[in-house]
């Protein structure tokens, strides 16, 4: 599918997701007094399950391509790769914000007003549905591929790789830049992180949710919305992490336009991705350590 | 901290800053006047200054019972600094005001505002929780209180009425919502002039009336304070303070359905409006301060006169009805001109009379020896008091001469002396006006006021006045005899012995140390339990009171209590009158400072040559008094307060206050058993440290 | 180089492709078809709420203005003297005419709430244990503020905790942590108990819509000569 057609409808469904988000949380005047507005994940509840259902289907008919090299450059995301991410990423980065700003644990509402109230929730609940989406599109891909978890997964390589790496970046010279793979060890040991903390706001979230339908206790809500303040702070210190090594340092941004093109330059592969290299042409990858 | 906001607002108005005072600094003075007295001795290095001078140091304190269920004790502040209005000179004094200012400064965090240097330009001060906005009052300066209050709340997007009244108070989520519209303490055209007639007003009927603070203001370029809040004030003991709320309602005071009681209790009565004018017919109800168990004001259905009480519903009612036969819509018209222009109720009442007289005299009009323009056969109509208040106001005609009140206007005129003789001018202590009870028949009345800084306006001892002239009126006896009432009460004035003579307002008992321990007393309790704690003067010191048993008010008891129940502390009603007493020393120092001495402590002269023959209320005045030998509520006018005498009083006084006698100044050794030495060393090196007695 | 993606394949029975897009699909027409036929089958929820069994009535000509109920039930319930936490508010403006000068906003427990209609989450509710008084379980609230836009009454009786960031309103004092005492309806309140002028009444009466404000003035009040109409 062509990637500008793909970004531009869901750049389009995000504008009138967060339109629709604003137009919601007006106050309108109830007769007999008094007045409203439409908490979408209230009035909306079904676009809660929708989403995840929609991301599982889509992944069943979206095709994959593997890792190739074309010329000088590596084919490192595919199509779905970059749907997978985006939505995820941008959607977490605006339930972090609308999150943070509703107020969690020590963190006080930063807002004040039903109106700005109900427009940040129902951000919230935009940011929830293409989150939803990306997360079980891309679960869903990973059951179908389970070597694309694999990858993500450390290996037993992590604490070494991850030592060496580091180590010579931080200008040690006794180390050697191991053969990482197509995910630095580094980055998959905080993978762990990412799936904890989404799993456990997922499914606090999804109790969160269901109380809008059943009668839950206050206790276990209580414990549910401690838990996911508890999750979103981890989920934080990952993406802060994340951003910073992924995009903001200048050694990762041949990555970071990966993300966006695909492609990874073969030089940057050469030098980052040895051991990615070489099981894309199927060899044992070399690995030279100081002496 | 319980009770206490913890902070103290200090306010540079020079430089539109300000700088916060740790509460804690002051907390071992208790609150309100105490604490005024100490920061102002503290941060006015040279107390010989004007008032007006940029340098006076201007205190509003709240003390840790307001904004809390302590009965009566929620809504009062205390205001002090260096007046204007006293003479010959200006003695730092202080004024009071209740409403709902006190607790809402306690709950935007603050338990006072200090108030020093002088604006540029006009400013009112925004204060809302922890933000502190200094804004142009170009367009505020010239309108009356009433018009600047309004404005304010419009600038800050208030609606009027109440209606629908809730509003979030600013952008930020932590600043929380309310429906109480902001509460603001505004000066008229009279303070704007910087008239010692000058008073502080807020909402439509409180008024910070004496000592000239609202002229004060006006030379500090300051127009108003607004003050917001969303927090709370802890206490101690929650369940405890309810508890004795309910109680000090269900058994210590009478409510609707128990009727009217009779007026020696304040604490214990019903509720009940206290105005002097004629009720409306069309509909009113009774209003209070924030907390109050019987509220003392009113609002009307016409809205005139709303919240205006006592006093100041007599100011114009006199002259009103000498002119028109009967009170007319000037008694209260006239009221409300007060309030709006700001001025000083008893300074204009008794200016009035004085004009009155003046008139009588030929020597008050157009083209006569203190020539004037102004329209005096008006007197007693609307438009007069608004043209006397507009000409103090724009300095013109004999505002001009009025700036620093009537005395002064006399001496201005030469005839000062004359008129201070014969009592043309009823102002009978240091210039200031008389409060109604003659300080020739109500002894403690005159004496505490002559040894202090002002009229004291504490009513201890003057219920028992009251309750005889109501029941003579109405047709009934006092509850107790004079004998039971004496006992009863002089038991309760810890830590003195009971000595009951010292509520023998006889004749032979005036110049007695049994009255000298008497006003000694009233000065300490009202120092701290009245003007520190800020216990209302309305309803405390609660003597009798007739929904008890055994007809013995709360007061020994229920001040402390109440007083531990917010802060936590196991204070004991002598621990306060000690406290009383030290403030009491402190504010002496200071009018020492300034120039006090004995012989400048006397009264008007027509006090000491002139047998009191009328009384605003008639020609008696009944208080308990022995005679024969026999205790009886009995006719104390027709008397002076003879000179000798008088001095003979002044000596038993300074001895039980331990003061030099040649000159009225604390001592150092009782200066050091209150733990001022440095105070005490302050004086030496003035010169003006008491010699041992 | 292959364009097919590496999966495991069973020889026998159904690819993982095949699972994921069954899943995908059923679980899309659950979710879809039941949103439409939930929608035509329970449209509006109506829900049944029991009515309270006690309720506050005012004399708003009585108040006197001294805000001690407002300092009582946040000092009962928070353990502060708050305005802003009090669960009945007095509105004063002191330049209006007498009886406009004050309102009493007291909440109502009205017998269609519709602060509990509001509710997403059933955090406001009638309360069983309490005598169906409309009360905010604070666990439960999520801060929408729904109810506190949702009441009808002028000055909403719904009061927003800026505080600790949730919803509270009258419970007629079931809840009262700071204070000792048998609240709730057949209680006592703490508002009740500490008005001076007795401005404040409780009935287990449903009050009619007119009924909530009452003239409680009688012969003592005369007596002091204050009007009783």
């Amino acid at each position: 599918m062509h990637r500008r057609a793909v970004s531009i409808a869901l750049f389009a469904l995000a504008a009138i997701g967060g339109y629709g988000a604003y137009a919601a949380s007006r106050l309108a005047s109830a007769s007999g007094g008094g007045a409203s507005y439409v908490l979408l994940f209230d009035k909306f509840g079904w676009m809660v399950l929708a989403a995840p259902a929609l991301g599982i289907l889509i992944a069943g008919f979206s095709k994959r391509q593997d890792p190739r090299i074309e010329g000088d450059r590596v084919l490192r995301h595919d199509g779905p790769a970059m749907l997978e991410h985006w939505t995820h990423g941008l959607a977490t980065t605006l339930l972090l914000v609308t999150g943070i700003v509703l107020g969690l644990l020590f963190v006080p509402r930063l807002i004040e007003g039903s109106e700005a109230i109900g427009f940040v929730m129902n951000l919230h609940f935009v940011g929830v549905v293409f989150f939803l989406f990306g997360t079980f599109y891309w679960a869903s891909n990973t059951v179908i591929s389970s070597y694309r978890l694999s990858e993500h997964l450390p290996s037993k390589n992590a604490i070494e790789y991850t030592k060496r790496h580091y180590g010579l970046l931080l200008g040690m010279k006794k180390f050697t830049m191991p053969p990482e793979e197509k995910y630095f060890e580094s980055e998959r040991m905080a993978f762990i992180l990412a799936v904890a903390s989404t799993v456990v706001i997922i499914i606090t979230g999804f109790l969160k949710v269901s109380a809008h339908v059943w009668d839950l206790s206050g206790s276990l809500m209580k414990t549910v919305t401690m838990t996911h303040d508890v999750a979103t702070v981890a989920m934080l210190a990952f993406f802060l992490a994340h951003v910073f090594f992924a995009a903001v340092l200048p050694m990762s941004w041949p990555v970071l336009r990966s993300m966006f093109t695909g492609y990874l330059s073969l030089d940057n592969a050469e030098e980052e991705h040895r051991g990615w290299l070489a099981a894309i042409k199927g060899e044992e990858a070399s690995d030279e350590r100081a002496a | 901290m319980n009770g206490y906001a913890g902070k103290i607002l200090n306010v540079d108005l020079t430089a539109h800053e300000y700088s916060v005072i740790d509460t804690a600094k002051y907390e071992k003075w208790g609150g309100g006047h105490a604490i005024g007295s100490a920061i102002f001795w503290d941060l006015c290095k040279d107390k010989t200054i004007d008032g007006r001078d940029p340098r006076n140091v201007i205190t509003i304190m709240t003390s840790p019972l307001t904004g809390t269920l302590v009965p009566s004790a929620s809504g009062r502040v205390e205001v002090q600094g260096i007046g204007l209005q006293s003479y010959p000179v200006a003695w730092y004094t202080r004024s009071n005001f209740g409403g709902r200012l006190g607790g809402q400064l306690k709950s935007a965090g603050w338990d006072g505002i200090v108030l020093q240097g002088k604006s540029p330009k006009p400013v009112w001060i925004d204060i809302l929780n922890d933000e502190v906005v200094f804004n142009d009052a170009a367009d505020l300066w010239g309108t009356d209180t009433w018009t600047a209050q309004q404005k304010i709340w419009s600038k800050l997007g208030v609606e009027r009425g109440v209606g629908d009244a809730w509003r979030q108070v600013s952008t930020k989520a932590k600043d929380g919502r309310t429906t109480q519209k902001p509460a603001i303490l505004a000066i008229g055209p009279v303070g704007e002039a910087g008239s010692s007639i000058g008073a502080l007003i807020h909402d439509a009927g409180n008024g910070g009336g004496q000592g000239g603070f609202g002229g004060v203001w006006g030379a500090k370029n300051l127009k108003a304070i607004c003050i917001q809040g969303t927090g709370g004030v802890d206490v101690a003991d929650p369940t405890g303070l309810i508890q004795a709320r309910i109680t000090a309602k269900e058994d210590w005071t009478a409510n609707d359905d128990k009727g009217p009681e009779n007026f020696a209790s304040g604490f214990g009565q019903t509720v009940s409006p206290v105005a002097f004018w004629p009720m409306p017919t069309d509909g009113m109800r009774p209003q209070a301060c924030q907390g109050c168990i019987n509220g003392c004001r009113a609002r009307y259905a016409s809205g005139v006169g709303n919240e205006s009480s006592c006093l100041e519903t007599s100011v114009y009612m006199g002259y009103d009805i000498a002119k028109n036969g009967k009170p007319t819509a000037a008694t209260y018209e006239g009221v409300d001109l007060l309030q709006s222009y700001g001025a000083n109720a008893f300074e204009i009442k008794h200016g009035l009379g004085y004009i009155r007289a003046l008139l009588e005299m030929g020597v008050l009009g157009k083209g006569k020896a203190i020539d004037s323009s102004l329209d005096y056969t008006q007197l007693g109509d609307t438009v007069f008091m608004e043209a006397l208040l507009r000409a103090i106001s724009d300095k013109m005609d004999i505002g001009a001469d009025l700036q620093d009140g009537f005395i002064r206007a006399a001496e201005k005129w030469g005839r000062l002396d004359e008129d201070w003789a014969t009592g043309a001018l009823q102002f009978p202590y240091w210039g200031l006006p008389e409060h109604s009870y003659d300080s020739r028949a109500e002894l403690e009345w005159g004496y505490g006021s002559i040894v202090g800084d002002r009229d004291i306006n504490e009513h201890d001892f003057n219920r028992i006045f009251w309750e005889n002239f109501l029941s003579a009126a109405k047709g009934y006896k006092p509850a107790l005899t004079a004998e039971q009432y004496t006992a009863l009460v002089v038991s309760k004035m810890k830590p003195l012995d009971p000595d009951p003579s010292m509520l023998d307002f006889s004749t032979e008992n005036m110049y007695s140390e049994a009255i000298a321990k008497l006003v000694s007393w009233q000065r300490h309790y009202s120092r701290f339990w009245k003007q520190g704690a800020l216990y209302c003067d309305f309803k405390y010191p609660d003597f009798e009171n007739l929904n008890r048993p055994d007809a013995s008010g709360l007061t020994g008891s229920g001040e402390p209590d109440f007083w531990n129940l917010v802060t936590g502390q196991d204070m004991t009603f002598e621990e306060g009158m000690e406290l009383g007493r030290k403030v009491w020393n402190l504010d002496n120092a200071i009018w020492t400072l300034q120039g006090r001495t004995r012989e400048m402590v006397h009264f008007a002269p027509y006090v000491h040559d002139t047998p009191m023959t009328m009384g605003e209320f008639g020609p008696n005045y009944v208080l308990p008094a022995k005679v024969d030998g026999k205790w009886e509520y009995a006719n104390v006018a027709g008397r002076k307060i003879d000179r000798d005498g008088f001095e003979e009083w002044k000596d038993h006084f300074y001895s039980i206050e331990g003061w030099d006698k040649t000159t009225g100044w604390p001592t150092r050794p009782t200066l050091a058993e209150l733990g001022l030495d440095d105070i005490a060393d302050t004086l030496e090196s003035a010169g003006k440290l008491g010699k041992e007695q | 180089m292959s364009e097919q993606p590496k999966t495991d394949v069973r020889e026998d029975g159904v690819t993982r492709r095949q699972f994921v897009k069954g899943l995908g699909a059923v679980s899309a027409t659950a979710v879809f078809g039941g949103t439409i036929l939930g929608g035509l089958l329970f449209p509006n929820g109506v829900m049944a709420i029991p009515a309270s069994t006690g309720y506050l009535l005012v004399d708003m000509k009585k108040c006197q203005g001294c805000n001690t109920c407002m300092m009582a039930c946040s000092l009962a319930h928070h353990g502060e003297q708050n305005l802003s936490l009090s669960r009945i508010q007095i509105v004063q403006d002191s330049w209006k005419g007498y009886p406009d000068d004050i309102g009493i906003e007291a909440c109502r427990q009205c017998k269609d709430p519709k602060c509990v209609e509001a509710c997403p989450t059933g955090a406001m509710h009638a309360d069983a244990d309490t005598g169906e008084v409309r009360l905010v379980d604070a666990d439960k609230c999520i801060g929408c503020m729904q109810c506190v836009e949702a009441c009808p009454h002028g000055s909403g009786r719904v009061i927003w905790n800026h505080e600790e960031g949730h919803a509270q309103k009258c419970d007629l004092c079931a809840n009262t942590p700071f204070w000792d005492h048998k609240g709730g309806p057949g209680g006592t309140q703490a508002c009740i108990s500490v008005c001076p002028v007795n401005a404040i009444k409780y009935t287990d009466t449903l009050p009619g819509d007119d009924g909530y404000e009452v003239n409680l003035r009688g012969k003592g009040w005369a007596a002091i000569g204050l009007s009783t109409d």
